[in-house]
């Protein structure tokens, strides 16, 4: 329980300040904050990652300001769905960390446009989606190096 | 997670998966960039909320608003690319979107708001046509 409210904690943060970072894309996000979801989606369970994008998206939202804002339900509900199809194609045993990761970023994007798509009552905004998920297969793999890191903090916690 | 049996196999899934995501939306992306220009005309149209409530042919600059008359942003359209500056939103997303060509888009979501390039009526595009059976 510890463990999740740091990772709460941290991703929270890195979600809020993410912002400030650079994207080509104009509102865009690299989408850093989802290493830990990703870290608990493949190696704790489902639940502990839909705990941790909904807390997250939360309070990183509240942080930067954005709460109940188009760009929030937007982030929200495609963190959400990466939690959940991270943690389902997880126990496939089909995919590594990378792999879980890029389909995580699918799901999380698609989800986004889907909602973007739905709020503006157009389907103009998918001309973007090709180069966010271009962008966002980079960033996975970053998300998944950032996991196993991770992984091996906790592995020589234990050995401790 | 190294010592699994089937590790090399999910290493190989992972950089298939890689390459084939890379791959699908880098041409995508370049198709849909460079690809259909052709396809627009000069007419810049303005949406909101799904419906269009603005249009226009000639260079110039207007202020934007909503159906309840409240501003949301400044379009600028020089016969060639179009821009906005100023918007009552926080993002101000359309803002940094920058200049657009025919082809791109500016979209605030907030406002439920599309500002793109008119496309071409089929009849308009000729190269449409193959064939004309009458």
């Amino acid at each position: 329980m510890v463990t999740l409210g740091v990772m709460v904690a941290i991703s929270s943060v890195v979600y809020a300040l993410e912002g400030l970072i650079p994207f080509p894309v104009p509102g865009g996000k690299w989408g850093f904050s989802n290493f830990l979801v990703l870290y608990l989606s493949f190696f704790s369970g489902i639940t502990n990652g839909i705990i941790l994008a909904v807390s997250k998206s939360l309070l990183g939202s509240i942080l930067s300001g954005t709460i109940l804002t188009p760009g929030f339900f937007m982030g929200f509900l495609g963190s959400l769905a990466a939690a959940i199809l991270q943690g389902a194609v997880a126990k496939l045993d089909i995919f590594g960390l990378s792999g879980i990761s890029i389909i995580g970023m699918l799901a999380n994007n698609i989800v986004q446009f889907l909602v973007g798509s739905f709020l503006i009552g157009s389907p103009a905004i998918y001309t973007l989606l090709p180069l966010v998920i271009f962008l966002g297969s980079f960033s996975a793999l970053a998300n998944a190096y950032l996991a196993k890191q991770t992984e091996k903090v906790f592995e020589s916690l234990e050995e401790r | 997670m190294n010592d699994s049996p089937n590790y090399k196999a999910k290493i190989r899934h992972d950089v298939t998966l890689f390459f084939l995501v890379v791959l699908t939306a880098g041409i995508t992306f370049l198709v849909v960039r460079f690809g259909k220009t052709m396809n627009f005309t000069d007419t810049v149209i303005v949406r909101i909320d799904g419906e269009m409530r603005y249009q226009f042919s000639q260079p110039g600059v207007w202020e934007i608003r909503n159906s309840q008359r409240q501003y949301i942003t400044t379009l600028h359209y020089d016969g060639n690319q179009i821009w906005v500056t100023d918007s009552n939103c926080p993002d101000r997303i359309c803002e940094k979107t920058g200049r657009v060509k025919q082809g791109g888009n500016i979209i605030c979501v907030p406002n439920k708001m599309i500002i793109e390039f008119k496309k071409k009526d089929r009849t308009e595009s000729s190269d449409t046509t193959d064939v004309q059976t009458w």
